[in-house]
C-alpha cells in the first residue's frame, strides 16, 4: 500500500468525524466556566497519579521477574479484559460507603481504571526499550535519583511520557457514564455538558461545548511540546557548564 | 586501591552461579577475568559494581567495606558491550555528565586524550561504532573512578577497531592509575591487556596467574607463543625460514597443513608443546623454521 494512500486513509479516518460536529459559529458559554476548570484540574490530577504510579509500576514489570510481578502485571491489565463500567458499579457501591461518591477524589481515583492500564503498558515498554543496561549506566554516572531523572532518564523517556499526558487526556475527557456514576452530576466534566445537548437537540449549544473536547487535548499537546523541549534545552546548557553551581 | 573479594558466593533462586570467590585486584592494576559463556564471569563484575547483591561473602575497596554499599556510592564506572551513551546529550556533554565539575577545555582534553578532538559538538548517532565506544570511555574515565569494571567492551567491535581501543585503554588506565577489571571470553584479550588472569568456569576460579605464567601451563591459553617475554597471538606470528627480527623462537616443522587454500605446519616447540603457525613460505618436514611476529 502506498504511504501517501495510507496518509490520506488516517487523515480522513480523523476529519470526516469533525466536519459534522464544528460549530460555524463559536461563542464562550459562561456557564462552562467551572466545567472547563474542574475538567483541567481533573485531567492534570489523573495525569500526574498516572506518571507517577505507572512509572514505579512499568519499571517494575519491565526488570523485575518472578510470579509476583507477573500476578500484579494481571490484576493490573484487569480493566483492559473487564468492562470498566461494570467495575466501576463495584466501585460505586464502595465509594457510597467511603463518602467518596459525588466527590471530586472519588472520579479521579476511578478515572484511573480506564487509564492506568494503558500507562503501565507505555511506561513497560518504553523501560524496556531504553534496557536495564542504560538504566543501570544511569545509576552509576548520576547517584542522586532527582537529577538523574532530571538530566537522564525523562529526556529518554520523553516519547513514554507524553504518549501517557495525551493518552490519559483524552481518556478522561470522554468519560461519561463513570463521570456520570461517581460524579452524580455533582463533578462536571465537559463530557457532561456536552452529551445532554446532543441528545436534548440544542445542536448549537453541543457543538460550542465539543469543541473544547477538541481543543484540550491540543493544547495540552502543544504544552507539553514547548516544556519537553524547554526541558532538554536546559539540561544541555546545565551540561555545557552555564549554570555549574546548580549541578553541584 | 585494592579491591578484595573473600569468600563470595551468588544464588539466582535455586541456582548457585558463584562458588566461594576469592581474588584480589591490585591498586592500578588490570586484571582480566576469562572464562567461557555462563562461567559467572559477568555476575562477579556486577556484584563487584553493586549491581547485584552478594549472597554471602564480602567486597572491599581497600579498607572500606562495600559488600552492601549502593552503586553510585562505590566510586565505580563500567564500560558494558554497547557505548550506552545519552542520544538527547552532545558527546561533550556526555562526557561532562560523568565528571563532577568540569569546563569546557576539560571536556575536550579528554575527547583529544581518546581521539575524538572537535567532535564535542556532535550527537551519538553521528559518530561510528568505535567512535562511540570510545566516547563511552572518556566519559567513564572523566569522573576519576576508583575502579574501572569493562564488561567485554570490544564485543561489538571488529578486529582492528578492538585492538585499538584496547590499547587506548590500557594507555589511559595506565597514565591515570585505575584500577582496572575486565571481563572477556577472548583470551587474546586478556593476553594483550591484563597484568594478572583468573580463570573461571561454572561459578569457579579454576587458575590464575600472570599471562606468562598461564600461557605456559593452560591449555585454555596455548593458542600463542611468546617471544622475548611478550605474549602474540597464533594469528599475530608466522613461520619463516630465517629470523627477521629479534622476536623469535626456533621451533621444528613436524606437518604440513593445507586448509582452504593457505599454508599451515604443525611446529614443535623446545617444550616438545605443538602448534600450528600459518605462513607464505614451503618447507619440508623436519625443517628448522622460526617463529616470529608478523610485520605491522
Amino acid at each position: 500500500m502506498k504511504p501517501i494512500f495510507v496518509k490520506g486513509l488516517v487523515g480522513l479516518v480523523v476529519l470526516l468525524p469533525l466536519i459534522g460536529i464544528l460549530p460555524s459559529t463559536f461563542a464562550f458559554n459562561p456557564r462552562l466556566l467551572d466545567t472547563l476548570t474542574t475538567t483541567i484540574t481533573m485531567i492534570v490530577a489523573v495525569t500526574l497519579l498516572n506518571h507517577l504510579i505507572g512509572y514505579g509500576a512499568g519499571k517494575a514489570i519491565a526488570f523485575k521477574t518472578g510470579r509476583t510481578t507477573r500476578l500484579m502485571e494481571l490484576l493490573i491489565s484487569l480493566p483492559l479484559f473487564l468492562p470498566v463500567l461494570l467495575l466501576s458499579f463495584g466501585l460505586y457501591l464502595t465509594w457510597i460507603r467511603l463518602g467518596l461518591a459525588d466527590q471530586f477524589l472519588g472520579v479521579l481515583l476511578v478515572l484511573l481504571l480506564p487509564t492506568l492500564p494503558y500507562t503501565i503498558r507505555i511506561y513497560t515498554n518504553g523501560f524496556q526499550t531504553l534496557g536495564e543496561q542504560m538504566m543501570e549506566q544511569m545509576v552509576l554516572i548520576e547517584p542522586n535519583r532527582f537529577k538523574r531523572f532530571f538530566f537522564l532518564t525523562g529526556p529518554m523517556m520523553r516519547s513514554s511520557l507524553q504518549s501517557v499526558t495525551l493518552l490519559v487526556t483524552v481518556i478522561a475527557l470522554s468519560q461519561y457514564a463513570l463521570v456520570t456514576l461517581i460524579g452524580g452530576g455533582v463533578v462536571r466534566m465537559i463530557a457532561l455538558e456536552a452529551f445532554p445537548l446532543y441528545s436534548g437537540n440544542s445542536l448549537g449549544a453541543a457543538k460550542e461545548a465539543t469543541i473544547w473536547l477538541i481543543a484540550l487535548p491540543f493544547w495540552i499537546y502543544f504544552v507539553q511540546l514547548i516544556l519537553f523541549f524547554i526541558w532538554v534545552q536546559l539540561v544541555r546548557r546545565l551540561l555545557d557548564g552555564r549554570y555549574d553551581s546548580a549541578r553541584k | 586501591m585494592d579491591v578484595t573479594i573473600q569468600h563470595v558466593n551468588k544464588t539466582f533462586g535455586q541456582t548457585k552461579v558463584l562458588h566461594e570467590i576469592d581474588l584480589t585486584i591490585p591498586s592500578g592494576r588490570c586484571v582480566a577475568l576469562i572464562g567461557p559463556s555462563g562461567s559467572g564471569k559477568t555476575t562477579l563484575l556486577r556484584l563487584i559494581a553493586g549491581l547485584e547483591k552478594v549472597s554471602s561473602g564480602s567486597i572491599h575497596f581497600g579498607a572500606t567495606e562495600v559488600t552492601r554499599v549502593a552503586p553510585n556510592q562505590r566510586g565505580v564506572t563500567m564500560l558494558f558491550q554497547r557505548p550506552l551513551l545519552f542520544p538527547h546529550l552532545t558527546v561533550g556533554q556526555n562526557v561532562r555528565l560523568g565528571m563532577q565539575a568540569g569546563h569546557k577545555q576539560e571536556v575536550e582534553q579528554w575527547l583529544d586524550r581518546v581521539g575524538l578532538t572537535g567532535r564535542a559538538d556532535a550527537f551519538v548517532h553521528e559518530l561510528s561504532g568505535g567512535e562511540q565506544q570510545r566516547a563511552s570511555l572518556a566519559r567513564a574515565l572523566a569522573s576519576q573512578p576508583n575502579f574501572l569494571l569493562l564488561d567485554e567492551p570490544f564485543s561489538s567491535l571488529d578486529l582492528p577497531r578492538r585492538r585499538e581501543l584496547r590499547t587506548l585503554i590500557r594507555r589511559l588506565t595506565e597514565a591515570q592509575g585505575v584500577t582496572t577489571l575486565f571481563v572477556t571470553h577472548d583470551r587474546e584479550e586478556a593476553m594483550a591487556m591484563a597484568d594478572y588472569v583468573y580463570v573461571m568456569e561454572q561459578g569457579h576460579i579454576i587458575d590464575q596467574g600472570k599471562p606468562v605464567q598461564l600461557a605456559e601451563k593452560s591449555p585454555f591459553f596455548g593458542d600463542g607463543v611468546h617471544l622475548n617475554g611478550e605474549w602474540y597471538p597464533l594469528s599475530e606470528v608466522k613461520l619463516v625460514l630465517r629470523p627477521t627480527n629479534d622476536l623469535q623462537e626456533r621451533v621444528t616443522i613436524t606437518k604440513e597443513l593445507i586448509q582452504y587454500g593457505v599454508r599451515f605446519y604443525e611446529v614443535e616447540r623446545d617444550t616438545e608443546e605443538r602448534l600450528v603457525v600459518q605462513t607464505t613460505e614451503t618447507f619440508e618436514e623436519t625443517m628448522t623454521a622460526y617463529i616470529v611476529r608478523k610485520e605491522g
